[in-house]
């Protein structure tokens, strides 16, 4: 296509020159992409359309690239089709994955489906208490169950997320940001059991 | 920040220590002589380090505050006690020229009464920043419970204000030719009792807190106000010299003693910063180390937390 | 095993992140895991390799989850995981595994041709075309990843995945034509 040059540049990177792009065909290098594509506006595609009827070139490239766009769509989607996951094998996989993941934690660590919310809390005042005094991590804890679980519920695994959310907005309150974000990843990072 | 990583508790303390020695030496050579050069040159050295001392812990300030989140109490309590700070420095080093010039012989009760000024703002920005930092340990619920003492505690933080009023013939810029500066005069022993008050507060705050470097901050801030208060009532009280000394001891150290809350403050900032990035990077690795620690000490019922 | 009700790929990564537990695992390796076997296999591993490789990266998919900062990036995050899981493979074992099977037909036990890659043109295709061009092509195709998830995934700019993959497509032009079987 006129215009257009490709060389390969140290590292293999490919660099294109659209010298003539947009001042002879009219249009630019992300609509032709996307008309390419069949990702373009209906506006820019009359443009791009207006353009091939004129240009045999540019309207030969075009069709013979739609065409490959559309085989290449469907060889893919003949593909997703065909590698399936027999059910068996897939139990098998979920079950050893499971049991990888059980054994995967160092020694002293429960299992990381193996936090129960309160477990969790007593992680996260241990880890806070060094930094914030063991009396500010109670009283942030207490803030953020309150908030969470509301008055006379606890924490689960379906609001620790939540929980994890107001303690770390009280702990940065009190102590800032980088406290804040300490908490919250701390906690996230504790796979805690639902239920 | 290059200033910042070259100072530790322990050089702070140093400073503290060397600014309460060179403060007793100055209280003994202003009774012993008091106009004399050596008295001048120690008045102007500390005048210089205790600026050095606010201006240390000036930019700490800010990047403290900058740590909270917009709009937040604490954020805006960094910053008014910033701006205390920036002003105490402008009032040092302004006082340090009065000293060098030779205006507190000529121009103690025009120009250098002026001081007042400074001392004030700085006061009041100060107080204003205690009482936001109490007003968000609230918002935790803590900072709201007192005891029978400290009412006792109140009542002889109150009782210094009209024992300091009484003595105000002897304040240095009572003769001020400009009223203003009599009337704040006036004022700074009540500017100086209501940080001392919000202490308190801070003081139990503290205790509830119950350790750690945040309230090793606050520990240091309550002992900085509750001492200027109790170096402006010694200063003041006639005819005795050991208080004179013990004033100026006072007076000068507690300066170091802001800088330290300052710095204590900081290192958690910088504790939680770097323990965030290592969760960050290794989540599974830190959370592992915390549980082992926390199965150790569970194992060890008698270990000091 | 009761199979529950199927959920959606971004319902189950969107589940898991929130809160990953063993329930909301269970339903994101279900909804991911033929992608990702589907990934090993056209890329010359054969079934019980890819089963393995598949599950080094669920498992680095379940203690890595927490890093994630955006959900919206899961995807270019997971085929990156992917991406070095094969590489560390082939780095441990020394082995050379083929981008594409350049002889269509893996004999499974029985002498029974199954692999799907022997019916497809795909593999065929891909042999014509350099390394990179063959991996942007299956993630575009195949993996349906977007061009900015590819660039994340690959770490080059959108713009130059977007070129590639057109010149990928000149280069399949010229060579098997518009009308090639």
């Amino acid at each position: 296509m006129e215009g257009v040059s490709l060389e390969k540049e140290a590292g293999g990177a490919i660099r294109k020159e659209f010298s003539l792009m947009n001042s002879e065909h009219g249009f630019s290098e992300r609509q032709w992409l996307e008309f390419l594509d069949g990702t373009i506006e209906p506006a820019e595609q009359a443009q791009v359309l207006e353009h091939l009827a004129g240009c045999a070139d540019c309207a030969t490239l075009a069709s013979e690239l739609v065409v490959w766009r559309t085989r290449l769509l469907e060889e893919g989607q003949g593909l997703r089709e065909a590698f399936s996951v027999p059910e068996e094998a897939f139990q098998s996989m979920l079950s050893s994955s499971i049991e990888r993941i059980r054994s995967a934690e160092p020694a002293g660590v429960r299992s990381s489906f193996g936090w129960t919310a309160a477990e969790g809390i007593i992680v996260l005042r241990f880890l806070m208490e060094p930094i914030c005094g063991p009396g500010t991590a109670r009283a942030t804890i207490e803030l953020a169950v309150q908030r969470s679980a509301g008055e006379g519920s606890r924490v689960t695994g379906s609001n620790w997320r939540l929980f994890v959310g107001n303690l770390s907005d009280a702990a940065a309150w009190i102590c800032g940001s980088a406290f804040g974000r300490l908490v919250y990843r701390a906690g996230l990072g504790l796979a805690i059991e639902e239920g | 920040m290059s200033v910042h990583s070259h100072f530790t508790a322990a050089r702070l303390w140093g400073a503290l220590g060397i600014a309460a020695i060179a403060g007793t030496a100055y209280g003994a050579l202003l009774v012993a002589s008091p106009g004399s050069l050596t008295v001048r040159w120690l008045q102007l050295s500390l005048h210089l380090l205790t600026a050095f001392a606010y201006a240390w812990s000036t930019p700490l300030c800010v990047k403290i505050a900058n740590d909270y989140r917009e709009r937040s109490t604490m954020r805006l309590a960094w910053r008014l006690i910033a701006a205390s700070a920036a002003i105490a420095v402008i009032r040092h080093l302004f006082e340090s020229l009065a000293v060098a010039a030779g205006w507190i012989d000529t121009r103690l009760t025009t120009l250098v009464s002026l001081r007042q000024i400074p001392i004030v703002v700085s006061l009041i920005l100060l107080t204003a920043g205690l009482v936001a930092v109490w007003s968000s340990f609230t918002s935790i619920g803590m900072g709201l419970r007192f005891r029978r003492a400290d009412a006792l505690f109140i009542a002889i933080i109150l009782a210094f204000v009209p024992s300091i009023l009484s003595l105000r013939d002897e304040m240095f810029d009572r003769q001020s030719v400009y009223p203003i500066i009599r009337h704040l005069q006036v004022a700074s022993p009540m500017l100086l009792a209501a940080p001392a008050l919000v202490s308190l507060v801070l003081h139990r705050i503290t205790q509830e807190m119950g350790g750690g470097p945040l309230a090793t901050s606050l520990r240091c801030l309550v002992a900085f106000l509750v001492m200027r208060l109790l170096a402006l009532f010694l200063g003041l009280s006639p005819g005795i010299p050991v208080f004179t000394v013990a004033s100026r001891t006072v007076w000068w150290a507690a300066a170091w003693l802001f800088a330290l809350a300052v710095f204590h403050r900081w290192q958690v900032t910088l504790a939680a910063s770097e323990l965030a990035d290592r969760y960050e990077a290794d989540p599974d690795a830190e959370l592992a180390g915390v549980t082992h620690a926390l199965a150790l000490r569970s194992a060890q019922p008698a270990a000091k937390n | 095993m009761e199979v529950s009700l199927p959920v959606s790929e971004q319902e189950a990564i969107d589940r898991f992140l929130g809160a990953p537990g063993e329930e909301s695992f269970r339903d994101l390796f279900r909804t991911i895991v033929p992608r990702l076997v589907r990934y090993f296999r056209t890329r010359g591993c054969d079934r019980e390799l890819a089963e393995d490789l598949t599950q080094e990266v669920m498992v680095t998919v379940y203690h890595q989850s927490g890093r994630l900062r955006k959900k919206e990036l899961f995807r270019p995050w997971l085929f990156k995981i992917v991406k070095n899981t094969l590489l560390q493979h082939v780095r441990r074992t020394g082995r050379k595994v083929a981008t594409v099977a350049l002889t269509p037909g893996v004999h499974e036990p029985g002498g029974v041709i199954v692999d799907p890659l022997a019916a497809s043109r795909f593999n065929e295709w891909m042999a014509w075309l350099e390394p990179d061009e063959r991996q942007i092509m299956t993630l575009r195709y195949v993996e349906e990843l977007e061009y900015h998830e590819i660039a994340d995934v690959l770490e080059m700019p959108t713009g130059t995945v977007q070129w590639k993959v057109f010149h990928s497509k000149r280069k399949l032009a010229a060579r098997f034509g518009k009308n090639s079987a």
